[in-house]
C-alpha cells in the first residue's frame, strides 16, 4: 500500500507528489511534500514500498535535497556573458531572450558552416530529456555531432552487445543476481562507492551477502582493495589498463580447457558459421551461390558432410535437420567455382586466442595465474554467473576498449551465461509485436527522436563517422535494422551514436575536418570530465558560440555566452527508459513548477526548435503531454496510474531463455542480431571494416610497450575510479553536506612507493604526466597495487573565483587533465578515450628538503635545549619547565608558572610587529 | 499624514523596486530625475548624489552597472548579497523559506499581486517588499484624499507591521552588503538610497 497517492494533500496541508530523484542513475522513488500554503517544497520522504533509502546526497530527512533546489548560487535566471570569456562577467537577461539571441546566432553559424558546425554534449543521462534534444539537433540538420561521456561510459557498449547479442547486456545492476553462482565485478564497486550505499544496487549486494543460505562467490577486478574486493575470491589485482589481456586470456582457458557451453555454442551461437582461412572472413551464401544474401551464413552439417545453409530471416537452416559441426577444417566450393578453405568461426577464435598465454598475462597484467585461472575457471563452471558491467572493465581503456567488450560478451556466449537465471539479462522493450495488433508498450525515446530526418548525406557528416564507427552510423544503422526487425522500433540515437570528444578539438581549433563554431553543453561540465583539460580549454575560449545549461555555473559555465537556468528534478515531471537502453520505464510527476526562471531541457530545445522553423514538429505544449502520448497506447494506463505505480515493466516479471521461444509467426526467436545467433564472430564489425574478433593492442603508455615513457613516468595511473557521495563532477559545490564528508581530492598509493618518494599520509602531491600535473592528497595504503596510483577525477572547486586564472580549481586536481586527446590514445573502434592506464610521476608538493617541521633528536628534548623551547621564551607565553631524567618520557613537559603568566606589554596576540 | 513625505516616500519605493527587479536602463536612470527634488524635501541627499552619477554614466558605464547588478542578485559570485530576506533571516541561507511565505500572506491579503511575468520570483524579494510598501503608501494616499482617515489609519498600520517585520529585520543588513561587495558607484549610492528610503517611510 503506497503511503501517498500522486498529489493528494494531507490533513496538514502538504501536498505529496510521487517524484524520482535524478541525482544518480538509480532514480529512486520519492515523495516530495509541498506545503500548500507557501508552494514549497519542506518534506521529502523515501517510497519505501519501491525499496527506496534515502541518500546523502538528499539526506536522511531530504535536508541536502532541499538545500540544492533552494540554494542561492543556483543558477536561476539566464546569464549573458559581458566582456571577454574567461572574464566572469554577466548580465541577467529574459529567459525568451536568451533564447532568441541563441537561435539568432545559430542561424547565422548554420548559414555560414552549415549545421553540421554545432556539437550538443550531455552528462551521463542527468535528464531524461535527451529524445528531445535529438529531435532538435535532428531537425537542425545535424549529423548527430553529440559529444558525451558515454564514449567510455557504458553507451560505447550498445552496438556491440546489439550485435553480438541482440540487447545491451552489460549492466550496472544484474537483473537476477540471486541465482547466481559466481558474480565478476569488473571495474566497479558494490556496495557504496558508485551509486551510494544507500542505493538499491549497493543493497542487492549486501542482501546477496547476508542471506541465508549459500552465497555467491564474488570476484573483484580493480586494482584498488575497495568496495567487496577484501570478501572477493580472488581479488585480482589487475594493472590498470590492462584488463582487456585478461579477457582475452580467459577466452583461451575457458576453450582450452573446454569448460564452454558446447550445446548453446552449437544452437544458439553462430559458433559454428564457417570462417575463410585465408581472409578470416565469415563465409555468406552469397559467396557460395548465386542468389545468396550478405545475411546468410555457412556451417557444416556432419549428416550431410556439406555445407549448409542459415536462414537468418527465419532463424533455421534451410534444410530441415542439421548437425552443424563446431569445429573442423572444410573445402567450401564457391560460386565461381574455386574453394576456400574453411574453419568454424569458434576455430577462428581458438586459433586467435591461442596467443593469450597465462605467461603472458601474467607480464601485462601483474596478475599471478593461479587467480587467473582460478577466477575463469569459477566464472565459467561455478555458474550460473554474471559479470557486472563497470567503469573500469575497459570503457576507458583507449585503444583496447571495445574489443574488451567483445571478450566480455564472447566470455558470456562461450560460458552460455546469456538470458539465464543468474546470468546476464536480455531485456526486450516490449512484446515481440503480433502482427494485426499495435504496440502496447509506452512509446520510446527512439520513436520521438525522429532520426529519419537525417538524410544519408548528413550522416556522413557526424564527426568520426567513418573513423569510430562503433558510435557511428555506420555502426548504428545495422543493428538499428535488426532491432526493428525483432520489435517494430527503432534503435534510439540517444547515446548509440556518439561523437568521440576529442574530435571536437580539433574541429572547433583548425577547422578539421570542417569547422565546429557552436557547443550546447547541457548537464554537461566537459571541462571536468573530457580528456586533456588545457586542450578543451583552448577549445572553448575559441568559440563563436557557447550556451550552457546547468544548475550550477561549473567551469564549463564560466566561459559560456550564455547560461541557461536548468530545472531540477522535482520541478520536471519524468518518463523514462533510461537513454532507451532499458526494458521497463519509469515515472515520477514533478512536485513543483520550476522556480524563479528555470527551465526544463525539454523547453529549452523545444524553445530553441520553435525558433529555427521546427514548430510544427513540437506540438506538445508541455512535458506532461508527451508523457500522455507515450502512454496513450499502453492498455488501461494514464498519466496518473503511471505515477502512481511509478514504472511499466512491459513484459511483466523477468522471464529468462527467451531466445527459446516461439514467435507468432512459428519462428524460434533467438536474439535481435543480423543472424539470430549469439555472434561470437561479429559479422557486423567484419562488414564495417574491422577485425570480427577481438586482440590486444600496445596501450598508449605502458612500461612494456613505451619503457622509454616509463623512465620518466614510472608509475601506472588509473583515473576515475568512484567514491560516494561524489558522482561524477557533481556535489563538489558547499552547503550540500557532500563536501563536507570528502572536501579535497584524495589519490592510492602503496606504501613501499610512498616511502620511497618521500611522500608522507594525506600530504599534497603533485601527479605528473606527459600532459600535465595535478595536485591531490595521498591516501597511503596497502589496498592499492604497488607500482600503481589511482586518481580521482573531475575535481573542481566551486569556492575559487570562476574569472581566469583561477577558473574554479579545474586545471588544479582533475584527473582528467592528465589523460590524452591524441588520435593515436583513442580506440579505433570507439574513439573511447584512456584514463585507465597510462603512466605518471608523483612527488610531494613540498619538497622534503624544504618541509618547516624540524627534527630534533630526542636527547636535545631531555636537555630541554632545543627550538622550541628557545622560541617559547622568546615568546613570552608559556615557561617551559626542562625534562629532566627522572620524568618520563611522553610526559605533559609544561608546568603551570607560579603566578599567572602575562602577556608583555606590548604584545598583541595576532598583531605582528612589522617594524620589529 | 505629510502628504508630501508620503509622496516623495512612494516615489522613492517603486523606482527601488523596480531598479532591484531588473538592471537599470536608460529608462530606469531617467525616471530618476524627478525624484532628486522629492527626495531632497525629505532629507535624503543620496538620490541627489545618484543623480549626479547617472549624469554622467554612458552606455559602457550603464553595462558596468548592469554587469554589478548581475554580480550582486544574481547568485554569480560565491559571497553575493543575494536581495531576499530569506536569504537574511533564514538560518541556513536558503532561497524560500519561512519568510517567503509569510510576506506571500500579507501580500494576499491586502491584494497585492506584482506582475511576475513568466518568471517565478519568491515574494519576499526585495523588489517585491519595496513595491509593496509603494502599494500601500499609494493605497494610503488615496484614501487620505477621498477623506476616508480609518481606512488610511489602517493602511499606515500594516505599513508599520510591514516594515518592522520584515523590511528593517533584513534590508539595512543587505544594503551594508551591497556597499561593500559593489564595484559601482552607482549600486552603492543605490543601496544607501535604500537604507535612507526605508528609513524614512518607517518615520512616515
Amino acid at each position: 500500500m503506497a503511503k501517498h497517492i500522486n498529489k493528494e494533500i494531507d490533513e496538514d496541508g502538504i501536498q505529496w507528489t510521487q517524484n524520482r530523484c535524478f541525482f544518480c542513475h538509480m532514480n529512486c522513488s520519492l515523495y516530495v511534500g509541498v506545503d500548500t500554503k507557501t508552494g514549497q517544497i519542506v518534506k521529502i520522504e523515501p517510497n519505501e514500498e519501491q525499496g527506496t533509502e534515502l541518500c546523502e546526497r538528499i539526506g536522511a530527512h531530504g535536508e541536502n535535497a532541499i538545500r540544492f533546489h533552494y540554494h542561492p548560487q543556483r543558477i536561476n535566471h539566464a546569464l549573458k556573458r559581458v566582456g571577454e570569456r574567461g572574464e566572469d562577467k554577466w548580465e541577467e537577461i529574459p529567459y525568451e531572450q536568451a533564447l532568441d539571441e541563441i537561435a539568432a546566432k545559430l542561424t547565422e553559424l548554420k548559414e555560414k558552416y552549415g549545421p553540421e558546425t554545432l556539437v550538443v554534449s550531455e552528462g551521463t543521462y542527468r535528464s531524461d530529456h535527451l529524445w528531445a534534444r535529438s529531435r532538435f539537433s535532428n531537425l537542425f540538420g545535424n549529423p548527430g555531432n553529440i559529444i558525451d561521456p558515454g564514449s567510455i561510459c557504458w553507451c560505447w557498449t550498445y552496438t556491440i552487445n546489439l550485435s553480438m547479442c541482440g540487447w545491451p547486456l552489460e549492466l550496472a545492476m544484474p537483473v537476477t543476481p540471486e541465482y547466481a553462482k559466481t558474480i565478476v565485478l569488473w571495474g566497479t564497486r558494490r556496495p557504496g562507492e558508485v551509486y551510494g550505499p544507500q542505493s538499491p544496487l549497493s543493497r542487492q549486494f549486501k542482501g546477496l551477502l547476508s542471506r541465508d543460505g549459500w552465497k555467491p562467490r564474488i570476484i573483484c577486478v580493480d586494482p584498488v582493495c575497495a568496495g567487496l574486493a577484501p570478501v572477493s575470491e580472488p581479488w585480482l589485482n589487475i594493472y590498470p589498463g590492462t584488463d582487456v589481456y585478461l579477457a582475452l586470456t580467459w577466452i583461451n582457458l575457458v576453450i582450452q580447457n573446454k569448460w564452454y557451453d558446447e550445446d548453446f555454442l552449437k544452437y544458439w551461437s553462430n559458433a559454428v558459421f564457417l570462417v575463410r582461412k585465408d581472409d578470416n572472413h565469415i563465409l555468406r551464401t552469397e559467396d557460395v551461390v548465386e542468389d545468396g544474401n550478405n545475411d546468410d551464413f555457412v556451417a557444416w552439417d556432419a549428416i550431410t558432410n556439406g555445407p549448409v545453409f542459415w536462414n537468418s530471416d527465419e532463424n533455421r537452416y534451410f534444410n530441415a535437420e542439421v548437425d552443424a559441426a563446431l569445429t573442423g577444417d572444410f573445402e567450401v566450393t564457391l560460386k565461381d567455382g574455386t574453394t576456400a578453405a574453411c574453419y568454424t568461426a569458434f576455430d577462428a577464435l581458438t586459433e586467435r586466442m591461442k596467443q593469450y598465454t597465462l605467461d603472458e598475462c601474467e607480464k601485462i597484467t601483474g596478475l599471478e595465474r593461479g587467480k587467473i585461472v582460478e577466477a575463469i575457471r569459477a566464472y565459467a563452471c561455478d555458474g550460473p554467473a554474471t559479470m557486472v558491467w563497470g567503469v573500469g572493465a575497459s570503457d576507458a581503456h583507449g585503444v583496447n576498449s571495445v574489443y574488451g567488450g567483445v571478450a566480455r560478451t564472447i566470455l558470456r556466449i562461450l560460458t552460455g551465461n546469456v538470458d539465464n537465471l543468474g546470468g546476464d539479462y536480455i531485456g526486450e522493450p516490449g512484446p515481440v509485436p503480433v502482427p494485426g495488433k499495435g504496440k502496447e508498450f509506452p512509446v520510446r525515446d527512439s520513436e520521438f527522436e525522429m532520426a529519419e530526418v537525417v538524410t544519408p548525406e548528413t550522416r556522413k557528416k557526424l564527426l568520426g563517422n567513418d573513423i569510430f564507427k562503433v558510435m557511428s552510423w555506420e555502426g548504428f544503422e545495422p543493428v538499428d535494422k535488426n532491432y526493428r526487425k525483432m520489435w517494430d522500433i527503432p534503435r534510439p540515437q540517444v547515446h548509440q551514436l556518439l561523437a568521440s570528444t576529442p574530435l571536437a578539438y580539433d574541429a572547433i581549433l583548425k577547422g578539421d575536418p570542417y569547422k565546429v563554431s557552436a557547443w550546447i553543453a547541457w548537464g554537461s561540465n566537459p571541462l571536468s570530465w573530457a580528456p586533456d583539460t588545457k586542450k578543451l580549454y583552448q577549445a572553448l575560449k575559441a568559440l563563436d558560440l557557447l550556451v550552457v545549461v546547468d544548475y550550477w555555473k561549473t567551469p564549463t559555465a564560466a566561459l559560456a555566452d550564455y547560461i541557461m537556468p536548468a530545472a531540477d528534478c522535482f520541478e520536471r515531471p519524468m518518463a523514462t527508459s533510461l537513454e532507451d537502453g532499458n526494458d521497463f520505464t519509469l515515472y515520477g510527476d514533478r512536485a513543483v513548477q520550476p522556480e524563479f526562471d528555470r527551465h526544463m531541457d525539454f523547453d529549452f530545445f523545444r524553445g530553441l526548435g520553435v525558433r529555427l522553423g521546427q514548430e510544427e514538429y513540437w506540438p506538445w505544449e508541455t512535458y506532461e503531454e508527451t508523457i500522455d502520448e507515450r502512454l496513450d497506447r499502453v492498455p488501461d494506463m494514464d498519466y496518473q496510474k503511471a505515477m502512481n505505480q511509478g514504472s511499466i515493466y512491459p513484459c511483466g516479471a523477468v522471464q529468462p531463455d527467451k531466445y527459446r521461444q516461439t514467435l507468432p509467426n512459428g519462428q524460434i526467436r533467438g536474439f535481435a542480431t543480423r543472424s539470430r545467433k549469439c555472434e561470437l564472430f561479429v559479422s557486423m564489425l567484419e562488414d564495417i571494416g574491422y577485425d570480427p574478433l577481438p586482440y590486444w593492442s600496445p596501450m598508449f603508455e605502458s612500461p612494456i610497450d613505451t619503457p622509454e615513457v616509463a623512465k620518466e613516468y614510472p608509475l601506472r595511473l588509473t583515473v576515475g575510479g568512484r567514491w560516494s557521495p561524489m558522482y561524477h563532477s557533481e556535489w563538489r559545490v558547499p552547503g550540500q553536506g557532500t563536501r563536507s564528508m570528502f572536501p579535497w581530492p584524495t589519490f592510492n598509493i602503496h606504501y613501499n612507493d610512498a616511502r620511497d618518494l618521500g611522500i608522507r599520509d594525506n600530504e599534497w602531491c603533485w601527479i605528473e604526466s606527459p600532459r600535465g600535473r595535478i595536485r591531490q592528497r595521498a591516501k597511503i595504503g596497502w589496498d592499492i597495487k604497488e607500482g600503481c596510483i589511482a586518481v580521482q577525477s573531475h575535481w573542481w572547486y566551486p569556492e575559487l573565483p570562476a574569472e581566469e586564472p583561477w577558473s574554479q580549481g579545474i586545471f588544479e586536481s582533475n584527473g582528467n587533465l592528465l589523460c590524452p586527446s591524441d588520435f593515436e590514445s583513442l580506440d579505433p573502434l570507439g574513439g573511447n578515450w584512456v584514463t585507465r592506464g597510462l603512466l605518471c610521476k608523483v612527488y610531494p608538493c613540498i619538497d622534503p628538503k624544504d618541509r618547516s617541521e624540524k627534527e630534533i633528536p630526542v636527547e636535545e628534548f631531555l636537555k630541554g635545549d632545543t627550538f622550541y623551547h628557545r622560541e617559547y621564551e622568546h615568546l613570552g607565553a608559556v615557561e617551559v619547565d626542562k625534562l629532566d631524567d627522572e620524568r618520563s618520557y611522553g610526559a605533559n613537559t609544561l608546568k603551570a608558572p607560579a603566578e599567572p603568566h602575562t602577556m608583555k606589554p606590548d604584545f598583541k596576540p595576532g598583531v605582528v610587529d612589522r617594524k620589529a | 499624514m505629510d502628504k508630501d513625505k508620503l509622496e516623495g516616500c512612494r516615489q522613492l519605493a517603486s523606482w527601488l523596486s523596480d531598479l532591484y527587479w531588473t538592471a537599470p536602463s536608460r529608462a530606469t536612470v531617467a525616471a530618476l530625475e524627478p525624484l532628486r527634488a522629492e527626495s531632497a524635501k525629505l532629507g535624503i541627499e543620496e538620490a541627489e548624489a545618484l543623480g549626479r552619477v547617472a549624469e554622467g554614466m554612458d552606455d559602457a558605464g550603464l553595462k558596468d552597472v548592469a554587469v554589478d547588478h548581475t554580480d550582486l542578485f544574481y547568485g554569480v559570485k560565491p559571497d553575493a548579497p543575494f536581495p531576499y530576506e530569506s536569504i537574511y533571516r533564514g538560518e541556513q541561507r536558503l532561497l524560500m523559506q519561512a519568510p517567503a511565505g509569510e510576506v506571500k500572506k500579507v501580500y494576499e491579503a491586502e491584494g497585492y499581486a506584482p506582475d511576475q511575468g513568466d518568471s517565478r520570483e519568491p515574494e519576499d524579494h526585495i523588489s517585491y517588499e519595496l513595491g509593496y510598501l509603494a502599494f500601500l503608501l499609494e493605497a494610503a494616499r488615496d484614501a487620505h484624499e477621498r477623506g476616508d482617515a480609518v481606512r488610511a489609519g489602517e493602511l499606515m498600520d500594516k505599513k508599520d507591521a510591514f516594515v518592522q517585520e520584515h523590511v528593517l529585520r533584513w534590508i539595512p543588513r543587505f544594503c551594508d552588503d551591497v556597499r561593500r561587495r559593489s564595484s559601482t558607484e552607482f549600486l552603492k549610492l543605490t543601496s544607501s538610497l535604500t537604507e535612507r528610503t526605508v528609513a524614512a517611510i518607517a518615520d512616515l
